[in-house]
């Protein structure tokens, strides 16, 4: 579903602040694959769902989605192919539209945008009405109100509606509950996992939480200065726990894990 | 001071500020759903200006002449749009650069000249200022005003449509519009041709009212522009929420600058002063949110330290 082929990503080359954030990255992922990304600040993990979904041109190395080949392709044109949750609950959702206006414009990622046909029609509304409705945050009865509003929980939540109601072929989740409080996080969390279940989703969630990295998904991976250096295949992820976790990162990067954004329980 | 004085300035006042309004309606798409400062409808406005007072004299039925107008100002908005977005340009400075060259534009419009007269009695125009006081449909406040209600009906449709919302997602949240598959920076371009299209539209209109077409008639359109949104904004924003009442507002922002305007020369201000007046009150309405802002947090700062000790 995913081949990320050996990319590399350097910021500001040549310059006093020149950052390889990427260094050799490496990963493939199969159909249905539900991987959590893990590493300390500056391994490459933001940096590397940004460069699948075209933020920024790679250096090297090449990336395809679902055999197509989509290094050379713009932001805008992978968006067909991705659903796409932020760190920032404001940078999902446009504040100041509302929230059917948001979703109508979830609905038609891909697609052609036409001058000539209605940005929301009838039957939409009560689609999202519905899909709104599962939520259980009582947004079905809001759906005129401006996304500005809403808590970040809420707009994370619409968010993650927003990225599956085209079935994107790779969810990317750019720790996308790092800015909540935890319970809050958890359920977001939890519906996560339900949305990508019920779509039968390919999924990339970067975490800082180890907990929820072992607790989530089928597949497991660490980043350390640019490169993937520890990859958990589905066998082995179900009976891993966080203290086998830190043996293999000082085993494969040789030093310690010093990070105190690293949640270790 | 002479009160008949004033109201006999008053219709013209409305007048012209229906056809500033217009052009504020264009700024209004660029400043407030783009969030865009686009500098270009100096120069946009003078270039409406021009074609329809070229084509025109030289016989071209009026209708065609705005409609051209309104081509050339698209033309326009596209090279701001293409400084900024193909050259990565900042918006701001890309429109002084269109602005800029569009002075050089504008006299080349004009055969080198830096005023031209449509003469009311030898060219058909659409309006004119000298059926100011007229009761009839002669009158130009009922075209513009049949004009302005057509412009912000198309506006208030197109905003709907699956483009319209586009080009609000790109104003709103740039990032969330290319996550959602949006091209920001050709929405950006088609942003800036409908605005200038419209600045050019209205600068037409203008030409025919005053009855001549002038390479300095933009200048600080845009700060007119923006105190037309932001008047209309302080006097009626509380009481419309959807696209179309807003735009309405910016047309009754205008005209309420323009009887302002024509109140302070009647209390005596030399003409000459009028653009330092208006650069201060849009100075001031810009400033009076970020106050508020500071207000604001300091008094939330306040709070937390009470709560502390």
């Amino acid at each position: 579903m995913l081949d990320i082929n050996h990319i590399a990503k350097t910021f500001n080359p040549g310059t006093i602040t020149e950052k390889k954030a990427l260094v050799d990255a490496d990963l493939h992922l199969q159909d249905g694959d539900f991987v959590t990304v893990i590493g300390g600040n500056g391994a490459g993990k933001s940096t590397m769902l940004n460069a699948v979904a075209g933020v920024f041109p790679v250096d090297r190395g090449n990336i395809v989605i679902d055999g197509e080949d989509v290094t050379d392709l713009s932001e805008h044109r992978r968006a067909r192919l991705l659903g796409r949750v932020f760190q920032d609950p404001m940078t999902g959702t446009a504040a100041a539209m509302t929230i059917e206006e948001n979703m109508a414009l979830a609905n038609r990622r891909g697609k052609h945008r036409s001058p000539f046909r209605w940005g929301i029609t009838q039957k939409e509304r009560s689609m999202f009405r519905d899909e709104l409705a599962r939520l259980g945050l009582g947004l079905e009865n809001r759906m005129q109100a401006k996304v500005g509003l809403l808590s970040g929980g809420q707009r994370q939540a619409l968010t993650l509606l927003m990225a599956t109601l085209q079935k994107p072929q790779l969810l990317l989740l750019d720790e996308h509950t790092a800015a909540l409080d935890p319970k809050t996080a958890a359920k977001v969390l939890h519906l996560t996992r339900e949305l990508i279940q019920d779509h039968h989703l390919t999924a990339m969630m970067v975490t800082h939480n180890m907990k929820d990295a072992l607790q989530y998904g089928n597949r497991i991976i660490m980043m350390h200065e640019g490169r993937v250096i520890v990859d958990v295949e589905p066998e082995m992820k179900a009976s891993l726990r966080v203290e086998n976790l830190l043996e293999m990162f000082e085993h494969t990067s040789g030093g310690k894990l010093d990070n105190d954004r690293m949640l270790l329980s | 001071m002479d009160f008949a004085k004033l109201l006999n300035a008053l219709p013209g006042a409305a007048s012209q500020g229906v056809i500033w309004g217009m052009m504020a309606i264009g700024v209004y798409i660029t400043y407030r759903i783009l969030d865009v400062a686009d500098l270009t409808v100096d120069g946009s406005m003078a270039t409406g200006g021009a074609v329809a007072a070229v084509l025109i004299t030289q016989g071209v039925n009026p209708w065609l002449a705005v409609l051209c107008a309104f081509l050339v100002g698209m033309l326009t908005g596209l090279l701001t749009g293409l400084f900024h977005t193909a050259m990565g340009i900042p918006a701001i400075l890309a429109g002084i650069l269109t602005q800029l060259a569009l002075y050089s534009v504008n006299l080349r419009i004009m055969d080198g000249k830096a005023n031209m007269a449509v003469n009311v009695n030898k060219y058909w125009v659409l309006v004119s200022s000298r059926n100011v006081r007229v009761l009839s449909l002669q009158n130009p406040i009922c075209l513009t005003l049949l004009l302005t209600v057509i412009l912000i009906a198309l506006l208030y449709l197109f905003f709907g449509t699956e483009y319209g919302n586009a080009l609000r997602a790109t104003g709103a949240n740039q990032n969330m519009a290319r996550a959602q598959g949006i091209n920001t920076s050709r929405a950006k371009v088609v942003g800036l041709m409908l605005s200038n299209g419209i600045v050019a539209f209205s600068g037409a209109m203008l030409t025919q009212y005053q009855g001549f077409a002038d390479v300095q008639m933009g200048r600080g359109a845009i700060v007119i522009g923006l105190a037309a949104v932001i008047i209309g904004e302080v006097v009626l924003g509380k009481f419309f929420r959807s696209l179309w009442g807003k735009l309405l507002c910016v047309s009754v922002g205008a005209i309420i600058y323009y009887f302002v305007m024509q109140i302070v020369l009647w209390l005596g201000l030399n003409t000459n002063d009028l653009k330092m007046l208006t650069a201060l009150v849009v100075a001031i309405f810009l400033a009076v949110p970020y106050w508020k802002g500071l207000a604001m947090t300091r008094r939330a700062g306040r709070g937390k330290e009470e709560k502390h000790a």
